[in-house]
C-alpha cells in the first residue's frame, strides 16, 4: 500500500508542477491552456536531446540515478523550453491579445497548438517510445518492512524545491508582486505603472520553466513518446479546478490529490479508467463547490 | 473658449484634437482640444455617455487615441503605454474594481508605487496623513473595506506614484452625500500639495463647488469650458447640461 | 470512369458526416458561442449506439444482437447522444466557458476510456464489426448502394439545413444569438439562459450522434481508433474556415477541408517513401492546426462570414 502512496506522490509532483504552469496563464493571460501537456513534452524532449549530445547517460550520485548530466539537461531544458514558449507567444498569443480576441479563441488556438506541437515531436523524434535511460528503480530498505526507490525520495525534494521557490519568488520579488497584481486586476495593474508585457513573459517563463522540470522528471519515471503531454493534460487541469483556479497553491495541492487518487485507482486494479477518475474528481468538485479546495469565490468582472 | 486667459508657461497637459476610442471606425471621443493649468482641478461633465472617461482613459494610454496629440509637460504622450505614461508622473483612479480587493491595505500602497520606491515612507506617512483610516486598516484586505474607505485607498495607491497630474473617474459614485463630500475636500488637499486633478463627475454641483475649471463634454464633443464659478451661477448652462436632476440636487 | 465515380461518391459520403458534425458545432459554437471539445465523444456515442441496437449478436459480447431497423438505430443514436448532452449539460453549462471546454474535453476521453474497457458490450479494441449498412441486402454492386447512401446523406444534409435555418432565425434563434453577444444582457431581459444554453448543447449533441451513426453504418466496422481529439479539432477546423454563425459557411468549410485532407493524404502516398509515413501523417496533422491558428489569426469569421442579423 506504502508503494502506492509514494507513486501517487511522484505522479501528483509531476501533476502539481504542470498545474501550477496551468494556474499562472490562467490567472494572468486568462485563458484555459490547452498546449500546456506539450510544454512538459517539449521540455522532456529538450532534455533527452541534450542527454543525446552529451553520450553520456544520466550519470548517479551515491544511491540516486540522477546524475550531473541529467540535471545540467534539466537546467538547459528549462532556459530552451523557456525561449520556445515566449517564440510560440509572439506568435501565436501575442497577436491574439493584440486583437483583444475572445477567450474561446484563445482556447481553441491553444487546441490547435497542442496538435501542432505533438506531431512537430513526431516530425522530429518519431512516434516510438523513448527512454532518458534505462534506470531500473532499486528500492532501499528504510524500515523494517518499507523500502523506498531514492529517486522517487529525490523527486518529492526537487518539487518541494520548485514549490518554495515559486512562493518565494511571489511573495518577495517585485516581478512576483506585479504578477499577483496582474492576476488580480489587469488594468487597475497597468494603472500602478506596472508593464504587463513584461509580467506576460515572466509568467511563461515561470511556467515553462516548471514544466521543464515536470517533464523531464515524468520522461525520468516512465519514458517518452509525443502523446505524453496530452495524457497529462486531463490529471492537471482536474489538478487545477480541484485545488482552486484562482489560487496557485491550489494547484499544488490538487495535483498531489489527483495524483494519489490515480494511485489508488491503480491499487483497487481500475487502471484502464485512471485518466477518467481525474476527471469525475473534477467534476463532483465543480458541482459541489465550483472555486475549488483553496480558491476564492469569483469576482464579478 | 476662455483658454486665453491661461500663461502657456503653466499649461502640464495639452490635448489637440483629440480623437480616441476603442474602435478606430466608432471613436468615442472626437476632436477635443484643451490646455490644462498647472495646479488646478478640472471637472469633466456631461450625460452618460459623452465621452468623459474615455478622454481620461485615451490621457493615460487606456484608450487607444486614434488621432490628436497629448502633450504632457512638452512631451508627446499619446503613443506611448499606460506603464510609460504612468512613470511619467500620471495617476488615473478608475471608477470601479479600483484597489485589489484580494490583497491587504498596505501590499495595494505598495503597488502604487511600485515603479518607483524613492522617498517611500514620506510618501506613505503623507498619504496616512490625509487618509488617517487607511492607516487604522493597513492589514485588512481591501476587500472588507467600507466603500468610502475604498475610495480613499484607490486615491492613496494613486498617491503613493508620487503624480503630479492625477486622473480621477467618478471618485463619488455610490458614495453618500456626506462621504461625497469628504472625497471632494480631500481632492482639494491633494490639489493644495501641487498636484493638478481632472476629475470625471456626474455630480455637478458638488464637484464644481471645488474646482477651478468645468468642461462639458457631449456626444464626444467639447461643448464648452468655463471657470467654475460661471458654470454655477449661470441658469442656462444648468437648464441644458446638467438636466432635471442637477435642479433637484441644488436644493 | 467508375473508379473515379466511386471515389467521389465515397469522398462525399465521409464528407457528409463532417457536414452533420459541423452543423451540430455550429449551433453550439456558432450560434451560442459555447465551447464543446467533445464533439468526437458525441460522434462515438451516436455510432455505438446505432452499431449495438442495428447490429449482429456477437459472441463476446453481453449486450446486442437486436439487429433493429437502421432507421430506428439512428433515432436512438440522436436520442442517446441527446441525453449524454443532457447530462453533460446540466453539469457544465452553468460554469464559465474555460471549464466547459475542459469538461467536455474530459467526457469526450472518458467516452473513449468506456469504449476502450467495456469489452462486454463494445468489444473493446477489437470493435464492432458487421454493422449493417442499408439496401447492401438488396443492391450487390458496391457503387450503387454507396450512391443510395449518399442520396439519403444529402437529404440528411438538406433537412438539417433546413431546419436550422428556420431555428436560428426564428425567436429562440436570435435568444442564442443574444446570450452568445452577452449574456448578462440576455439574463436581464428576463430570459433563461441556462435552458436556452442546455436546449441548443442538447440539439447538437443530438446532430453529432446522428452523423456518428450515419457513420458506423456506412464503414461497418468501428472501434475507440476512430474517435480520437483529431477528429474534434477537424470539425472545429472546417466550422472556423467555412464560417461560424453561417449554416452553409459549415458545410462549405467542411468540403474545403476534406478535400484538402484526402488530396494531402494521396499528395503523401504518393510522393513520401514507406518508411516516413509516420513523419508524413504527422506533417499532414500540423498542417490542419497551421490551417486552424492562422485562420484563427487572420480571418476569424471564415469564408462565409456569419450574416448580420437585424436583431443584433
Amino acid at each position: 500500500m506504502i508503494q502506492y502512496v509514494v507513486d501517487g506522490l511522484v505522479n501528483g509532483s509531476i501533476i502539481a508542477l504542470g498545474a501550477v504552469g496551468l494556474s499562472i496563464t490562467y490567472n494572468v493571460l486568462r485563458f484555459a491552456n490547452f498546449a500546456q501537456g506539450e510544454i512538459l513534452a517539449i521540455g522532456a524532449y529538450i532534455s533527452m536531446a541534450f542527454i543525446v549530445l552529451m553520450g553520456v547517460g544520466i550519470g548517479s550520485i551515491g544511491p540516486v540515478s540522477f546524475g550531473w548530466p541529467l540535471i545540467a539537461s534539466i537546467i538547459l531544458s528549462v532556459l530552451v523550453t523557456s525561449v520556445v514558449v515566449l517564440a510560440i507567444d509572439w506568435l501565436l498569443f501575442r497577436i491574439l491579445r493584440q486583437r483583444s480576441a475572445s477567450r474561446i479563441t484563445f482556447i481553441i488556438a491553444a487546441f490547435g497548438l497542442s496538435l501542432i506541437v505533438r506531431n512537430v515531436i513526431t516530425l522530429i523524434a518519431g512516434a516510438d517510445q523513448m527512454f532518458l535511460s534505462f534506470y531500473i528503480p532499486k528500492a532501499i530498505p528504510v524500515l523494517d518492512n518499507f523500502k523506498v526507490v531514492p529517486d522517487d525520495v529525490l523527486i518529492l525534494i526537487i518539487t518541494a524545491i520548485c514549490v518554495v521557490s515559486l512562493h518565494t519568488f511571489l511573495s518577495i520579488t517585485t516581478v512576483g508582486k506585479k504578477m499577483r497584481a496582474v492576476a488580480e486586476n489587469p488594468v487597475l495593474a497597468m494603472v500602478n505603472g506596472i508593464n504587463v508585457k513584461s509580467v506576460v513573459r515572466w509568467s511563461w517563463i515561470i511556467g515553462a520553466s516548471l514544466s521543464a522540470i515536470a517533464g523531464t522528471l515524468h520522461a525520468h519515471v516512465t519514458q517518452l513518446d509525443p502523446e505524453m503531454g496530452f495524457e497529462l493534460i486531463l490529471p492537471m487541469f482536474a489538478a487545477l479546478i480541484v485545488g482552486g483556479v484562482t489560487n496557485v497553491y491550489g494547484a499544488v495541492l490538487g495535483g498531489f490529490l489527483i495524483g494519489l487518487t490515480e494511485a489508488f485507482a491503480v491499487a483497487i486494479d481500475l487502471s484502464a479508467y485512471r485518466g477518467g477518475i481525474a476527471f469525475l474528481i473534477m467534476i463532483v468538485v465543480l458541482i459541489l463547490r465550483p472555486q475549488g479546495i483553496l480558491g476564492e469565490k469569483e469576482r464579478d468582472d | 473658449m476662455t483658454n486665453s486667459d491661461i500663461s502657456s508657461d503653466n499649461v502640464i497637459l495639452k490635448v489637440t484634437n483629440l480623437v480616441a476610442g476603442y474602435q478606430r471606425v466608432l471613436p468615442i471621443v472626437i476632436d477635443v482640444s484643451v490646455e490644462v493649468v498647472q495646479g488646478e482641478i478640472l471637472t469633466l461633465l456631461g450625460p452618460n455617455g459623452a465621452g468623459k472617461s474615455t478622454l481620461i482613459k485615451g490621457i493615460c494610454g487606456l484608450v487607444e487615441v486614434i488621432s490628436g496629440e497629448v502633450l504632457f509637460r512638452g512631451e508627446n504622450i499619446s503613443d506611448l503605454e499606460t506603464h510609460e505614461i504612468i512613470a511619467r508622473r500620471v495617476a488615473y483612479v478608475p471608477q470601479t474594481h479600483n484597489v485589489f480587493s484580494k490583497l491587504t491595505v498596505a501590499h495595494n500602497l505598495d503597488l502604487g508605487a511600485i515603479s518607483n520606491f524613492d522617498a517611500y515612507q514620506d510618501r506613505l506617512s503623507k498619504v496616512f496623513d490625509l487618509f488617517p483610516d487607511l492607516k487604522k486598516f493597513r492589514d485588512t484586505s481591501a476587500g472588507k473595506l467600507s466603500g468610502g474607505q475604498r475610495q480613499m485607498l484607490a486615491l492613496g495607491r494613486a498617491l503613493m506614484a508620487n503624480p503630479i497630474l492625477l486622473l480621477i473617474d467618478e471618485p463619488s459614485a455610490g458614495l453618500s452625500p456626506k462621504l461625497r463630500d469628504q472625497v471632494f475636500q480631500q481632492v482639494v488637499q491633494i490639489r493644495d500639495s501641487g498636484v493638478t486633478v481632472i476629475i470625471v463627475e456626474q455630480n455637478a454641483y458638488a464637484a464644481l463647488s471645488v474646482s477651478d475649471r468645468g468642461m462639458i463634454l457631449a456626444n464626444g464633443r467639447l461643448r464648452l469650458i468655463a471657470n467654475a464659478v460661471e458654470l454655477l451661477e449661470d441658469p442656462k448652462i444648468a437648464e441644458i447640461y446638467f438636466g432635471a436632476r442637477s435642479t433637484a440636487e441644488k436644493s | 470512369m467508375i473508379d473515379i465515380l466511386s471515389f467521389v461518391i465515397f469522398f462525399f459520403i465521409i464528407c457528409s458526416f463532417y457536414i452533420i458534425s459541423s452543423l451540430g458545432l455550429n449551433i453550439q459554437y456558432g450560434f451560442t458561442g459555447m465551447f464543446n471539445v467533445g464533439i468526437a465523444g458525441f460522434f462515438a456515442v451516436g455510432a455505438y449506439t446505432s452499431a449495438i441496437l442495428t447490429g449482429p449478436e456477437y459472441a463476446d459480447t453481453i449486450f446486442g444482437g437486436f439487429q433493429l431497423p437502421i432507421i430506428l438505430g439512428w433515432l436512438c443514436a440522436i436520442a442517446v447522444s441527446g441525453l449524454a448532452g443532457v447530462l453533460v449539460g446540466l453539469v457544465t453549462l452553468r460554469l464559465r466557458e474555460d471549464f466547459l471546454a475542459i469538461s467536455t474535453f474530459g467526457i469526450a476521453i472518458c467516452i473513449q476510456l468506456v469504449a476502450l474497457n467495456w469489452e462486454s458490450v463494445t468489444r473493446g479494441p477489437n470493435g464492432l464489426y458487421a454493422i449493417p449498412k442499408p439496401f447492401s441486402r438488396f443492391l450487390d454492386s458496391a457503387v450503387m448502394s454507396n450512391l443510395f447512401y449518399l442520396i439519403i446523406c444529402i437529404m440528411t444534409i438538406v433537412a438539417i439545413y433546413y431546419a436550422l435555418e428556420r431555428v436560428v432565425k426564428s425567436p429562440w434563434g436570435r435568444v442564442l444569438r443574444s446570450i452568445r453577444e452577452d449574456e448578462v444582457a440576455a439574463e436581464a431581459l428576463g430570459k433563461n439562459v441556462f435552458m436556452y444554453r442546455l436546449q441548443a448543447f442538447v440539439l447538437g449533441c443530438g446532430i453529432m450522434g446522428l452523423a456518428g451513426a450515419m457513420y458506423a453504418n456506412f464503414v461497418r466496422f468501428i472501434s475507440p481508433q476512430d474517435f480520437l481529439p483529431i477528429f474534434t479539432i477537424q470539425v472545429y477546423v472546417m466550422l472556423i474556415v467555412g464560417g461560424k454563425g453561417n449554416n452553409l459557411g459549415a458545410i462549405v468549410g467542411a468540403i474545403v477541408i476534406w478535400a484538402l485532407w484526402s488530396a494531402s493524404d494521396s499528395l503523401i502516398n504518393f510522393i513520401v517513401a514507406p518508411d516516413y509515413q509516420t513523419q508524413a501523417a504527422a506533417l499532414r496533422i500540423i498542417i490542419v492546426g497551421v490551417v486552424l491558428v492562422l485562420m484563427l489569426l487572420f480571418r476569424p469569421s471564415g469564408i462565409l462570414p456569419e450574416k448580420k442579423h437585424l436583431s443584433s
